[in-house]
């Protein structure tokens, strides 16, 4: 149970990241790899402001906006470039990775290789009825849940929301009707950082964070997003759970080195007998390869 | 002349993993981030060979080659399914799968070459003796850059046959539009198996070629820094062609050679050169898709 | 029309004769989101016949064409295939354990192995090869394409590449195009890369081949080939063909085929072509010029506009006021999709743009035969499809360089042919979207289902009147509007495409003048 419930933290975690990439995949069909380095990077913007002796939400809110002004950067100066050129999406992505490559280098060149932590010395316990929980992991939980809640209740209830799922469903007809699909297209990248913010900055707190696993934690979030289900916003939450639950217990009962393996193999299996994902409709058949 | 020697070993190694990359990006269609791993099973298979078995150079190579050929199938069978920027990711997670076997397939008390310790984890393999073919020694640098250009010769002159044959014409087909190829009846599927196949084949031979010269190689060369690179030099290069390829395996050893000219500080090189390339990608995506001097754009 | 006679390949009716079944299907059925499109269709084909698959759209017919040609799965039914000589059997739904069998999966490159072949509407030909390897690419049991044996046996390999080679130059010249070999598809005219499409697909091996609207776009001489070749194929090749076409092509065929395959809502009727000859002719043009003349009114006047490529612009002008101001001027306006010329005439060399005006108060209906460029033509004044020369102006603004929703803002809107739903979204959501949308009462029912679980009809419908939605929009352009409704929503529809005083309607429907007797 113990167990269980740390993957799904985790997961909630994993689920935050991948709402954030599937944010930007589903109105504009970018493959937003940046992300990666927008979550890279953030946990050493707020640990630089730690260092300055600033407290712990003006750290926060520097991350936040680091964060979010570098995912619509992205948008801004790169896809909304390309998507005017009539860019494929292959040209999409090897453009993301580019920046991609760019970001992690830059944070490399301005903070060093080493891994660092946002807290320092022994986290705080809790005992909540037999589960042992640290204050990172309920602070995580508690973020997350918020986090994730508030987004779905936006996503159905607002009228910007209701503009985001109609981009999402038809980009042309919004055009069409006079909305500035330009625009959206900002806040979809926007949302897509302060998401990836949020995730990023829970796991340092939580764990620590170095330059490198950006792409793996990435591909955790796609992983994600592929088993839940990509032709919707609830996927990503499903899979993400999902993915925290099974590495967890799979590092349990094995060995922390054959989550990777587990995940993989995961993903083949929905991959071969349910590529639609655990919430996905069956498209049209030509729909893949 | 030995500096030379050296850059001739690392551009002939360069040139025949740009045609194995080029067959799976500019043949097949399809952006993957898994090369470095296959390379890594070419490297990792002649050192085990090489050092536990006592194998030649010829056999050595060959079992990285088919090794990798017969593991090629982890990114060929997704590929019957997916399209462009899912089917990465999946590339993506193969070559994690690899760099984390390769890492984790040792016990310290086992030794090297047997089924509990394949790749001294972490330590990685030292030791890898020179290659030693039909009495010859190739433990120069010179004699070492010779035999690695008749290698990249071989594997350029196999892939022109192979690339400009019915079998290469078909891969286009299938690459410019996939569901017409499949009405005439092409068994698109098989081609596929078969263009990966071959394509991790090469790039596992120039991983053997490589820990053949290096002697020393651990699993810094599976990581997926070195994959980004590879990818980066066939889309610099250009695809779809002969000439893409070779170009972006001159860049990418030029490259280096350049930044030293500028004197940027050792400790900074290798981001400036990431970074470098990073740039590169975004600003060619947005003026010349195709590569410097390829036939075929990004889909 | 075309000055070709065509000769029946064989006498009527057909179960005298004594050709052999090659294809046979038993109860097919295929829905798509609780809409039934195929309806337990059976059906047979002997070998040597010339069959019309006719239908409005969305009556089925394609999707029919994609599971016969492998594209598609059916729900249920079977399929049998004996076009080269074995016997296959195709029974739906498959049987799990057969799914797992890599080698006998139902994919279009196993039904084409077993003799079938097809051509597509958007052509496809390989676009980074030559015409000469197009056709080359396409013959079967090379032994190039096995990297084995072109690496051990490469002399054999090299033998039978060259004599396939000489066969596709042969075909080149046969088509007229034995020069030409080394050119790219987009260089050639669309009937002569129609054709080689079909010569590729012969090349293939295909006993059946399945044509796609193999007549769309072409002028006189294009459709002239394309039957000559046909014709020939049948005759000397003994290849059977399923041409599915529109309703307006219809007459040119029925002299020639043998069997008519009428679509209707799912079910399959198979007919003699003489049974059909009255009723096609009859579906169509009388309907939608009657239509037209009753937009106008009993005073009104109707101006016709021939536009190059067999398209007519036919504009009401309503009677007893004068004409209202130009609202929309489009002025030589030259439109190409890649290489292709789409939207402009070349007058040999020069290329000379569209141009015509839309005035307040007035409806005009643009007719043009499928594959003429109406959806091209009115993406590209919505913004949607880039212009490659000419201009645009809107209430005497110049909108060309504006965006789409710039121009939407500015009191344009746009009814797509297809594609204009939002599939996760209620009806309510979208239509509070849109705006201000005047539903009337027999719609209200659909409010709170969702996009994706309506039929065809009536998602078209709520698009009709999203599209007439109360906003400042000053021009309206619709694209097919009709097309996939059934005749009582037609004539209920009809009803509603009158402009307010300060609009001006275009409505783009497939047509062909020719055929409607206008000069």
């Amino acid at each position: 149970m113990q167990v269980a419930v740390n993957g799904i933290i985790t997961g909630l975690s994993i689920a935050l990241l991948a709402l954030g990439f599937t944010v930007t995949y589903l109105p504009t069909r970018v493959f937003h790899v940046a992300l990666g380095g927008v979550y890279t990077s953030v946990p050493f913007v707020a640990w630089t402001c730690l260092s300055l002796g600033y407290p712990w939400p003006i750290a926060a809110l520097c991350a936040f906006f680091s964060g979010v002004t570098l995912s619509v950067a992205c948008e801004a100066f790169n896809h909304g470039r390309l998507e005017r050129k009539g860019a494929s999406s292959g040209v999409h992505l090897v453009s993301s990775l580019g920046l991609y490559i760019i970001i992690i280098q830059a944070t490399t060149m301005i903070w060093g290789n080493q891994p660092k932590v946002l807290r320092v010395g022994v986290d705080s316990i809790f005992n909540l009825g037999g589960l042992v929980l640290t204050r990172a992991q309920v602070l995580s939980a508690v973020v997350s849940t918020m986090l994730l809640a508030g987004f779905y209740v936006w996503l159905s209830f607002s009228n910007l929301g209701l503009q985001f799922r109609g981009l999402a469903d038809n980009p042309v007809e919004m055009s069409l009707r006079g909305y500035s699909v330009r625009r959206l297209r900002l806040v979809s990248f926007a949302i897509s950082g302060l998401l990836a913010c949020a995730s990023a900055l829970a796991f340092a707190f939580d764990i620590g964070f170095d330059p490198n696993g950006g792409l793996t934690t990435l591909l955790l979030a796609v992983v994600a997003m592929i088993i839940g289900g990509r032709r919707s916003f609830i996927g990503p939450l499903v899979g993400g759970v999902l993915l925290g639950v099974v590495r967890a217990e799979v590092s349990w009962f094995l060995s922390a080195s054959w989550q990777e393996a587990a995940t993989f193999i995961l993903l083949s299996v929905f991959l071969l007998i349910r590529p639609e994902g655990l919430i996905g409709r069956k498209g049209r058949l030509e729909a893949e390869a | 002349m030995t500096y030379l020697s050296h850059l001739l070993i690392y551009l002939n190694i360069y040139v025949i993993v740009a045609l194995g990359l080029n067959m799976i990006v500019g043949y097949c269609g399809r952006l993957t981030l898994s090369q470095a791993g296959y390379f890594a099973i070419g490297s990792y298979a002649y050192a085990l060979a090489s050092v536990a078995w006592h194998w030649g150079f010829l056999p050595s190579v060959a079992l990285g080659a088919g090794l990798a050929a017969v593991l090629s199938m982890a990114i060929s069978l997704p590929s019957w399914r997916l399209k462009g920027d899912f089917f990465v990711m999946v590339s993506l997670a193969v070559q994690i799968v690899i760099l984390s076997a390769i890492y984790n397939w040792y016990r310290p008390e086992a030794p090297l070459g047997t089924l509990r310790n394949l790749t001294n984890g972490p330590a990685g393999i030292s030791g890898v003796p020179k290659p030693d073919m039909f009495g010859i020694k190739f433990d120069t640098v010179g004699s070492l850059a010779i035999l690695a250009t008749v290698t990249a010769g071989v594997c350029l002159l196999l892939g022109a046959l192979l690339l400009k044959s019915p079998w290469g014409r078909v891969l286009q087909a299938l690459r410019d539009d996939e569901l017409a190829a499949k009405g005439l009846g092409k068994n698109v599927r098989l081609f596929k198996l078969q263009a990966f196949a071959i394509a991790c084949a090469l790039l596992a031979v120039g991983g053997a070629l490589y820990a053949s010269y290096v002697s020393f190689i651990d699993p810094s060369v599976a990581s997926l820094d070195q994959s980004v690179l590879m990818l980066c030099m066939v889309v610099i290069g250009g695809i779809g062609n002969f000439r893409g390829p070779l170009v972006g395996a001159f860049m990418l050893l030029a490259f280096p050679e350049v930044l030293r000219f500028l004197n940027i500080p050792i400790a900074l090189a290798a981001e400036v050169r990431l970074m470098a390339y990073g740039l590169l990608l975004v600003v060619m995506m947005h003026f010349r898709p195709q590569g410097l001097c390829g036939s075929y754009r990004i889909e | 029309m075309t000055s070709l006679t065509l000769s029946r390949p064989f006498a009527l009716p057909l179960e005298t004769t004594s050709s052999p079944v090659i294809l046979r299907t038993q109860s097919i059925s295929k829905a798509f989101g609780g809409q039934r499109v195929l309806d337990d269709v059976s059906v047979q084909l002997r070998r040597g016949e010339v069959v019309l698959l006719r239908g409005d759209n969305g009556s089925g017919k394609t999707t029919l064409l994609n599971v016969l040609s492998g594209n598609l799965e059916p729900d249920s039914g079977t399929i049998e295939l004996s076009a080269d000589g074995t016997e296959e059997r195709f029974t739906f739904p498959r049987r799990w354990w057969k799914t797992l069998n890599p080698f006998d999966h139902f994919t279009p490159d196993r039904v084409a192995r077993e003799g079938v072949g097809r051509t597509w509407q958007e052509i496809r030909l390989f676009s980074t090869m030559s015409l000469h390897d197009n056709i080359a690419v396409a013959s079967s049991g090379q032994l190039g394409e096995n990297p084995l044996l072109v690496l051990v046996k490469n002399s054999a390999v090299r033998k039978q590449e060259n004599n396939n080679l000489a066969i596709a130059q042969d075909m080149l010249t046969q088509l007229g195009l034995g020069d030409r070999g080394a050119a790219s598809g987009d260089r050639i005219s669309l009937g002569q890369s129609k054709r080689v499409a079909i010569s590729r697909a012969v090349r293939a091996g295909g006993q059946i081949l399945f044509l796609d609207e193999p007549l769309a776009g072409l002028d006189g001489t294009g459709i002239n080939q394309v039957l000559g070749m046909l014709e020939v194929l049948v005759r000397d090749q003994n290849i059977t063909l399923i041409i599915v076409e529109h309703v307006f092509n219809i007459p040119l065929l029925l002299t020639w085929a043998t069997t008519v395959w009428t679509l209707k809502r799912g079910r399959l009727e198979v007919q003699a072509p003489d049974d059909v000859q009255e009723e096609a002719n009859s579906d169509i043009g009388t309907g939608l010029r009657s239509w037209i003349t009753e937009l106008g009114g009993p005073d009104g006047q109707i101006n016709d506009q021939p536009i190059a490529g067999g398209a007519m612009l036919s504009t009401v002008i309503p009677s007893g006021r004068p004409r209202g101001k130009v609202v929309l001027e489009v002025r030589d306006l030259v439109v190409y999709r890649g290489n292709r010329l789409i939207i402009g005439h070349d007058h040999d060399g020069e290329i000379e743009g569209l141009s015509f005006s839309l005035r307040e108060g007035e409806v005009s209906v643009l007719q043009a035969p499928n594959g003429w460029g109406k959806s091209t033509l009115l993406d590209a004044i919505a913004g949607l499809t880039p212009i490659r020369s000419g201009e645009i102006v809107l209430r005497g603004r110049s909108i060309k360089s504006m965006s789409p929703w710039a121009r939407a803002g500015y009191g344009l809107t746009l009814l797509q042919s297809r594609n204009h739903e939002f599939p996760n979204l209620t009806v309510k959501e979208a239509l509070h979207l849109t705006g201000h949308v005047a539903l009337p009462d027999n719609l209200h029912r659909l409010l709170g289902r969702k996009m994706s679980d309506l039929s065809g009809g009536e998602k078209q419908k709520l698009a009709i009147y999203a599209a007439l939605r109360t906003d400042q929009s000053r021009v309206r352009l619709f694209d097919e509007p009709l097309s996939m409704l059934d005749r009582v929503s037609i004539h209920e529809l009809q009803r509603v495409f009158k402009p307010s005083a300060g609009e001006a309607f275009l409505i783009a429907v497939p047509g062909s003048p020719e055929i409607l007797g206008v000069d």
